[in-house]
């Protein structure tokens, strides 16, 4: 199974009897047809704007293919969605852990320990041993606000960034996180990366057949999918963070590697292609999942905790966020 | 899901009707795997997407006519494969366009 990505804003999808068709543009103006094997793509990922044709549209959706909508910067912009299983049993456990305040407290402070222990794993790999992350770790634990935990949260962030400008290395500037728009390469690159895990997250969320609305963490807004930002806390730095730091460290991306406009950085058509394969490669490795006892891709794992908090949800089952070694 | 990896290869007379057949059988196999050589097709399925295939292949050739053969192969038989001119048969992950 595949994941496709378009990334050419002239590009054509269309479907072909079982095949999807690819139409690229080239330099010269003539048009490169490419043959897709539908069967086998398990989900399409669109960048820029490229075309669909309706048939392909509704081809992908009957198949069971998300087709996700990404910017040209890599922001999430929303996806069109197979109609899975909606589960209103699962969604009213849902509502009901948002008013349960204890139940509610326990279970962010389960992933904000794993959230800051990930991002602990991540110094720690790369020499940055002197950090307090795993005092913030134990902090969580006895805190009794939801507000309290987002403190500590916020704080380890801080302190979780402030180790970075180290492990970037010197050609890179990078002062702190920023966003909207990211004003350096870096953070380019890092929301690039939370834009591509968002898309997983929330495929994997809609799997599961939660509501991505309601979540627990992240305060419930309108236009907020609270819950795939829940979800993606354990994920961050496990797979995002990690695949911006090997790509700077494998000088896969070089600094003339992007555009500036506005302030603004974003980065060129083969760059960002490489960024696109660095990601993926992250999303196929495999490791062996420390509830489950078997070895999963991280794709799988994104799945499996949605899955997982359905079931704490609905049976009581506690849930454990994704904490590697 | 654990996928096999099935050869394909087909072989149908050169007459009106079966030029048809083949066609439509070039197509619907495209959407399944890789072309790689005049009638020949290179697949990872699933069991699900193969017995799909299948079912779709047996509704549409002429089996006094036409022959079409597949074969089953494992993940061995794939490292095993020596090419010439042309690249080992992969499975894709990712396709970026």
């Amino acid at each position: 199974m595949s994941v496709l990505y378009v990334t050419q804003a002239d590009a054509v999808l269309s479907k072909n009897y079982e095949a999807f068709n690819v139409a690229l543009k080239q330099s010269d103006g003539s048009w490169k047809k490419q043959t897709v094997a539908a069967q086998t793509v398990e989900q399409v990922v669109l960048m820029g704007n490229p075309q669909v044709t309706g048939d392909a549209l509704v081809y992908a959706l009957e198949l069971g293919m998300p087709i996700h909508y990404l910017s040209s910067f890599g922001k999430y912009l929303g996806s069109a969605l197979p109609g899975y299983s909606r589960n209103g049993q699962l969604r009213l456990a849902q509502y009901k852990l948002y008013s349960d305040p204890a139940g509610r407290l326990e279970l962010v402070k389960t992933i904000v320990a794993a959230k800051i222990h990930n991002q602990y794993q991540v110094l720690y790999r790369h020499n940055e041993r002197n950090n307090p992350l795993k005092e913030r770790k134990s902090l969580v634990k006895s805190q009794k606000t939801l507000d309290q935990v987002r403190g500590i949260e916020g704080l380890a962030a801080r302190e979780y960034f402030a180790c970075w400008p180290r492990m970037v290395g010197k050609q890179w500037t990078f002062t702190g996180r920023n966003r909207r728009p990211p004003t350096d390469p870096v953070n380019s690159l890092l929301s690039f990366a939370y834009g591509l895990l968002r898309v997983q997250v929330t495929a994997a969320v809609h799997v599961a057949g939660l509501d991505p609305y309601i979540g627990y963490l992240h305060e419930v807004h309108h236009g907020q999918p609270s819950m795939v930002l829940d979800l993606m806390e354990e994920f961050r730095a496990l797979i995002a963070d990690s695949v911006v730091l090997s790509v700077l460290h494998k000088h896969e991306i070089q600094p003339d590697d992007f555009n500036e406009s506005l302030g603004a950085y974003r980065l060129k058509d083969t760059a960002r292609k490489t960024f696109l394969q660095a990601f993926e490669r992250k999303m196929n490795d495999e490791f062996k999942h420390p509830v489950f006892e078997y070895r999963c891709t991280y794709r799988r794992a994104i799945e499996l905790q949605a899955r997982l908090l359905g079931r704490h949800l609905q049976e009581g089952i506690s849930y454990k966020a994704l904490a590697l070694r | 899901m654990t996928t096999l990896f099935y050869l394909i290869i087909y072989d149908l007379p050169d007459k009106k009707a079966a030029n048809k057949r083949r066609t439509r059988l070039h197509k619907m196999l495209s959407g399944y795997g890789k072309w790689t050589q005049y009638s020949v097709f290179e697949c990872f399925l699933t069991t699900i997407q193969f017995t799909t295939l299948q079912t779709k292949i047996e509704k549409l050739i002429k089996p006094d006519e036409d022959a079409v053969r597949i074969y089953v192969l494992d993940a061995g038989a794939v490292k095993r494969t020596i090419t010439y001119g042309s690249e080992i048969p992969r499975q894709e992950q990712t396709i970026v366009l």
